[in-house]
């Protein structure tokens, strides 16, 4: 292979690496009737608007640590908000009664476990973090 | 749910409280501001209490805890902080007590907030305790700085001299279409003894009674855009401390209702932030009706907030020659900065122009916060 094409395919192969590190996806319990949800049906979740699943069943979500770099990319493509934003939104309802954030999980596998045990349940993650325990109802690039 | 099965239920969040001590959960937060603030301007007459009235200019920041900058730098008016815990039982009961301190009062330190919980489901809350009266959209939470965007809440439209109460609360939530809705209804009654705003405004202690409160709101909100609207009735006393008679007002009535409606629309549109607000406060009938609204712009770049924000506040009466109305706008620039992992810095400056009968007088006020919610 010639250097410059060995380069080009490592540079294409970088491409690939960072859109797949930067594909997000939303998981919900495999027994979870719904097969897909917009996003902004998951920033209600996510900001507290709503504490239920499009189909009307009660919705518990899970986080991620803050500041990790899925976490990053969730506030920034699916809820729309950025981590100080979010913040102020739950501040609002921890101080009035209306709510409690969602609980934070140190990664994506614990994530996984949560979401595949937990019927209502719902997370996020890497795309490659993803397996049969959960069922994806949203991918964002 | 039967009569039976809710006592059943209760029953059992009874035992789980005093039996296992492992079924309870704890959950602690707080949130705290530190507040500085000084006006400047030519000196101004005040239409205030004596008590309030040395200064050369005034800036009342917080009408209903008594919080007033003068010309000399202080961060007495609005430094505060709160302590929040909530215990956690089975079958979605819990209780939560929510302590806060400011400088400006006496004692110190209050107990504002001691509510039980109960959420049979997704969709239904129950609250019962001392809360707060969702008057405003930001009433609820108008003590955690960090949660909004300026200094303070523009006290021109928050400027009321009841803002807990006792009672109790029903909230619905739901999905409709693609909006969530929140609507919630509430009813109690207050006595505010040695009432703050009458502080400001009377050299004789005040009691103030809003008896019979009752009052629904409702807040829907989709994607950029969240709007509410309310409305609230109760009766209104206020009594003289010195006598303990209550006070007659320019019908020669010593007592009336009032209600109090109005809405707001707020927006959060990529960078693009919006608030506003509207709300009438009416108690025409005895003595003025207030009317009062802000409007608010900013844009976010990065972890700065620069805003722009103006408000006004207008009484109008039926007693023209008993009552002297008030009318004032302020005119408001504030930036805030965050920083570290909740945390943030603002600066704001205020321009009040009081155009009737003063009360406050005109003063530019320039404050600074740290605001931290943990």
């Amino acid at each position: 292979m010639k250097p410059i094409r060995s380069l080009l395919v490592a540079l294409a192969g970088l491409v690939i690496a960072a859109s797949a590190a930067a594909e997000v996806v939303v998981v919900v319990n495999p027994r979870n009737t719904l097969t897909a949800m917009e996003a902004e049906q998951v920033a209600q979740i996510y900001t507290g608007a709503s504490r239920m699943f499009p189909n009307g069943s009660p919705a518990s979500p899970v986080d991620q640590a803050e500041g990790s770099a899925v976490r990053e990319e969730f506030l920034a493509k699916v809820v729309g908000r950025s981590s100080a934003q979010i913040k102020a939104v739950w501040s609002r309802l921890i101080f009035s009664g209306k709510g409690s954030p969602p609980k934070a999980l140190a990664s994506s596998a614990e994530v996984k476990k949560l979401v595949a045990t937990e019927p209502n349940a719902i997370g996020f993650m890497e795309r490659s973090a993803v397996d049969d325990t959960v069922k994806v109802v949203l991918t964002v690039k | 749910m039967k009569p039976t099965r809710f006592a059943a239920r209760a029953l059992f969040a009874a035992c789980a409280l005093s039996g296992s001590a492992m079924a309870v959960e704890f959950e602690f937060s707080g949130f705290a501001s530190i507040v500085a603030g000084r006006t400047r301007g030519p000196c101004t007459e005040s239409g205030l209490a004596t008590d309030y009235s040395d200064s050369c200019t005034r800036f009342v920041a917080d009408w209903a805890h008594a919080g007033v900058y003068t010309d000399k730098a202080s961060l007495k008016p609005e430094t505060k902080a709160g302590l929040q815990a909530t215990a956690r039982f089975a079958e979605g009961f819990s209780a939560t007590a929510q302590v806060v301190g400011r400088i400006v009062e006496h004692p110190a330190a209050d107990l504002e907030w001691a509510y039980v919980t109960w959420s049979p489901s997704p969709s239904w809350t129950f609250q019962a305790g001392r809360k707060r009266v969702p008057l405003f959209f930001y009433s609820d939470f108008q003590d955690v700085g960090y949660a909004y965007p300026w200094v303070r809440v523009p006290p021109d439209v928050y400027g009321w001299d009841v803002v807990n109460f006792n009672g109790a609360s029903a909230t619905y939530s739901a999905n409709v279409g693609s909006w969530a809705l929140r609507s919630s209804a509430f009813a109690g009654a207050e006595t505010s003894r040695k009432n703050q705003y009458a502080k400001l405004l009377y050299d004789e202690g005040k009691d103030v009674k809003w008896p019979k409160i009752a009052g629904a709101d409702l807040e829907l909100s989709r994607e950029w855009l969240t709007a509410r609207v309310v409305y609230m009735r109760s009766g209104y006393e206020q009594i003289d401390r010195a006598t303990g008679e209550p006070d007659v007002q320019e019908s020669g009535d010593t007592h009336g209702t009032h209600t109090a409606y109005g809405g707001s629309i707020n927006i959060d549109y990529g960078n693009w932030i919006g608030r506003s607000e509207y709300s009438v406060f009416d108690r025409s009938r005895y003595t003025y009706k207030a009317t009062s609204w802000f409007v608010s712009a900013g844009y976010r770049i990065g972890a700065f907030t620069p805003m722009v924000t103006a408000s006004s506040y207008t009484e109008s009466t039926r007693f023209p020659e008993l009552y002297d109305v008030s009318k004032w706008k302020t005119r408001s620039a504030s930036l805030r900065y965050d920083f570290g992992k909740s945390q943030a810095v603002k600066i704001q400056v205020d321009r009040l122009r009081d155009l009737k009968a003063p009360i406050p007088g005109d003063a530019t006020l320039v404050s600074v916060s740290y605001d931290v919610v943990f």
